[in-house]
């Protein structure tokens, strides 16, 4: 076994990109975590990223214990593919059994859980967009509303009034952030004298609201309010990788 | 070889037997108390010149009673500088003197000499008054760091009138100057009243000693000064300069406060203002109070508010100077509640010291009340906060579960462009931008549908257009005395005109058909002479008829057209 291991992380350090994915679900079937992050790495470095990298990215590091990670992994891969199966797989075992907390999703976030992110902003931009060109360029060209118009206009009315709500949830569900340090507290305060509220658990789900002082005010999924330093959380948006902890911060 | 010429070079004006005769002259010969003068240097070179003068202004002694400015003038010629220093006479009748200074030419330096003069007293039952300031200044010891209100007073004379002032300005190193108030009471005043003395401009300057010991207060300025004369109103600039000696102490370090953070004068608590009275536990308001008084508010650091039980103090912040009245200074810090329930503000105390009362006080800033809402933490066993406890370790299973997906194949659409909510801001106002541009479009259509229906406004607006550009060409051809453009113009301006209020061609118009549109018309009969001048000349060969002399008439007529097509 040590031995077949030994021979992919050796192909794995010249493969070409194509094999890589190969490479890397056999290592993560064969138990090799590491291996399998290490080239799931450089595929998103190579050529970009994408849901199902993130999520199977997420289940290497959930592996290897890194809650936080894999926990950014798997919300990241939901911001992109609301669909995707192994992100939702991991985040609802994370949360049953694997001691996450995650806040509830509320009526506007499960309805948004039906279409990706861009799609509900793209349809309510689209549906928006036509009603009011369609009421507004008849007018620019001096011609009165025919039928088609008026067929045009309640269509896209009623798109809109049914992409709202995705497009709200989308943007509540933005408003999140990952809990990335083993060894932090909610606060009272923003301040380093802030009184201790309650324990905060790595990869555990926070919704985000203001920031003062270097720390952002949060809420737990029990709905209790409180502040956390900036560095100890990450959003749960992005189309990159988790950041690393052991790095300086970018300027 | 060069270095040589160098040297020589450098050495000519000591080689040169250079001899420098100096002489200065006081006009008018006889001062009265008060009165201006002008002090003329001359510099004669018999050797080498000493060239234009480069530096005299910050060389001139300042003196309490005897005023000197140099105005800038200057005259040269071969080897003699003239330099012109304005100065005033001091009050006192007597023999005075202007001690010895250095002028610095671009040569070299030249000593001018003490200069005497002699100020005679007025003649009795002789009232003549030179307009004059006063500086006033409380007599007490000051003290470092301490913020000095002076005055100063300009006061009219009896045949002279102050009408501005201009470069107050502190030559003290140990003293720091800023104009601060410039009270004009005459602007509100009666004018038949205004050489009255009570009438004066005052200036007020802000000196802050930033050094113990004897100081000497040296403030220079000019004021403007109209003088009446038989010959009329006469203004002139004129220096006025004061010396002082202050006495300046360190604030005594006897029963100072701990909290004391350098103020010195007299303050007064201000009013206290909260952002929100209501806020939620752990949730920051604002808390902002103001000082007012007559201190060195620039200088005082913000009174510290430490942390308690039951708030968090951020750091207090300032308004610049430029956002804030000068006797006011306004601190604002950040409270966050750390527990709920009707709570009271910390109490915010500021010390001062008091020059006049020679002590140490104190002001403070009543508490406000605040109602926390909210819950209070609950208490947490020590054991529970320990970091190096698993949370949640002991009730969940392990992370080796197996309910996690295996990945499939990672191969596919890639991205790195960010989800379009991701920078909600550029989201946003782009479609605001959008908006804005249909918006735009739809008041343009809106407009040239409107125009559409009323095409009557679009004609008379050609019209006045075509009417303006021929009016203004039968004016310049009326400058030229040229005839024949004048009445092509007039006659052109008059077709424009009257073209849209008979709806008619302005080029088919005549004379006739002008005069039925625009019955109003006052000199119908330079209409028609101007018309026969201007069609004679097309079609019925040269034409002499003079039509200039009827430009007034036209003009007229024209300006009632432009009315009736402005309506």
């Amino acid at each position: 076994m040590r031995l077949m291991l030994m021979l992919l992380a050796g192909i794995a350090s010249g493969a070409p990109a194509q094999d890589r994915d190969v490479i890397a679900r056999e290592a993560y079937l064969a138990g090799d975590s590491a291996t399998a992050l290490e080239n799931w790495s450089a595929l998103i470095a190579e050529e970009g990223i994408s849901a199902a990298r993130l999520s199977a990215m997420g289940n290497a590091e959930w592996r290897l214990g890194r809650k936080g990670r894999a926990m950014v992994c798997w919300e990241r891969a939901l911001s992109l593919d609301a669909s995707d199966p192994v992100a939702r797989a991991g985040i609802i075992h994370a949360t049953s059994l694997g001691g996450v907390e995650r806040p509830r999703a509320t009526w506007q976030e499960q309805y948004a859980s039906a279409l990706n992110p861009d799609t509900w902003t793209a349809i309510t931009l689209l549906s928006f967009w036509t009603l009011v060109l369609t009421w507004a360029w008849p007018r620019l060209r001096a011609k009165k509303l025919t039928d088609t118009h008026h067929k045009l206009l309640l269509s896209a009315f009623t798109l809109l009034v049914l992409s709202i709500p995705g497009a709200w949830g989308t943007w509540t569900s933005r408003e999140r952030a990952i809990v990335r340090l083993t060894e932090e507290s909610l606060k009272l305060t923003p301040t380093v004298l802030g009184e201790y509220l309650a324990p905060l658990g790595e990869g555990d789900v926070v919704r985000t609201q203001r920031h003062l002082n270097g720390h952002i005010r949060v809420e737990l999924s029990g709905g209790q309010v409180g502040w956390v330093r900036e560095e100890a959380v990450e959003s749960a948006w992005g189309v990159t990788p988790p950041r690393s902890l052991d790095a300086p911060a970018q300027p | 070889m060069r270095t040589l010429f160098t040297w020589l070079w450098l050495l000519t004006p000591l080689l040169s037997q250079a001899a420098d005769t100096v002489t200065t002259k006081i006009t008018p010969d006889s001062l009265g108390p008060g009165e201006p003068f002008r002090m003329e240097i001359t510099v004669t070179s018999t050797g080498d010149f000493a060239g234009p003068v480069l530096r005299i202004a910050s060389e001139l002694p300042v003196l309490e009673f005897i005023p000197l400015r140099f105005s800038g003038q200057r005259f040269s010629a071969g080897n003699t500088c003239t330099l012109l220093i304005s100065g005033v006479a001091p009050e006192s009748p007597g023999l005075h003197r202007i001690p010895g200074f250095t002028a610095t030419f671009s040569v070299r330096k030249i000593e001018i000499p003490e200069t005497r003069f002699f100020v005679k007293a007025n003649e009795p039952g002789v009232q003549r008054g030179f307009a004059k300031a006063v500086l006033e200044m409380p007599e007490r010891t000051f003290y470092v760091g301490e913020t000095v209100q002076a005055l100063i007073h300009f006061k009219h004379g009896t045949s002279e009138r102050i009408t501005g002032f201009y470069g107050i300005e502190s030559r003290s190193e140990t003293i720091k100057s800023r104009s601060t108030v410039i009270n004009n009471p005459e602007d509100n005043a009666d004018p038949a009243n205004s050489l009255s003395s009570e009438n004066s401009k005052i200036a007020a300057i802000e000196l802050t000693p930033t050094q113990a010991g004897e100081v000497d207060v040296r403030l220079s300025g000019m004021m403007f000064v109209e003088m009446n004369q038989s010959a009329g109103q006469l203004n002139r600039d004129r220096p006025f300069s004061f010396s002082r000696k202050i006495k300046v102490a360190h604030v005594p370090e006897k029963n100072r406060p701990a909290d004391w953070n350098g103020a010195v004068g007299s303050l007064i608590a201000g009013p206290v203002s909260l952002s929100n009275s209501k806020p939620g536990i752990g949730e920051p308001i604002n808390l902002s109070v103001t000082v007012t008084g007559n201190a060195n508010l620039d200088r005082i650091l913000a009174p510290e508010v430490p942390h308690g039980d039951l708030w968090d103090v951020m750091p207090a912040n300032d308004k610049p100077r430029a956002m804030r009245k000068d006797s006011q200074r306004t601190f604002s810090y950040t409270l966050i509640p750390r527990l709920p329930g009707n709570l009271k503000t910390p109490g915010v105390r500021l010390s001062f010291f008091n020059p006049e009362t020679k002590a140490y006080e104190r002001i403070e800033f009543a508490p406000q009340d605040v109602t926390v809402t909210g819950r209070a933490p609950e208490k947490v066993e020590l054991v529970a906060i320990d970091p190096a406890a698993t949370i949640g370790a002991t009730e969940k299973a392990s992370l080796r579960a197996t309910e996690l997906l295996n990945p499939t194949t990672t191969r596919g659409s890639t991205r790195t462009r960010p989800n379009l909510l991701a920078q909600p801001s550029t989201l946003v106002w782009s479609q605001l931008g959008l908006l804005g541009l249909l918006a735009g479009a739809l008041i343009w259509s809106a407009r040239r549908d409107w125009l559409h229906r009323h095409p009557e406004i679009l004609r008379r607006r050609t019209a006045l257009v075509a009417l303006r550009k021929a009016r203004r060409l039968s004016r310049k051809a009326e400058r030229n005395g040229d005839t024949d453009a004048h009445a092509h113009a007039c006659v052109t301006a008059l077709r424009a005109g009257a073209a849209p209020l008979v709806e008619a061609k302005d080029i088919a118009l005549t004379a006739e058909d002008i005069l039925r549109a625009m019955p109003e018309l006052t000199t119908p009969t330079s209409v028609r002479a101007i018309f026969r001048r201007a069609d004679g000349t097309r079609f019925g060969g040269a034409m002499t008829a003079e039509t200039l002399n009827l430009h007034s008439d036209i003009e007229r007529c024209l300006k009632q057209m432009e009315e009736r097509l402005c309506a």
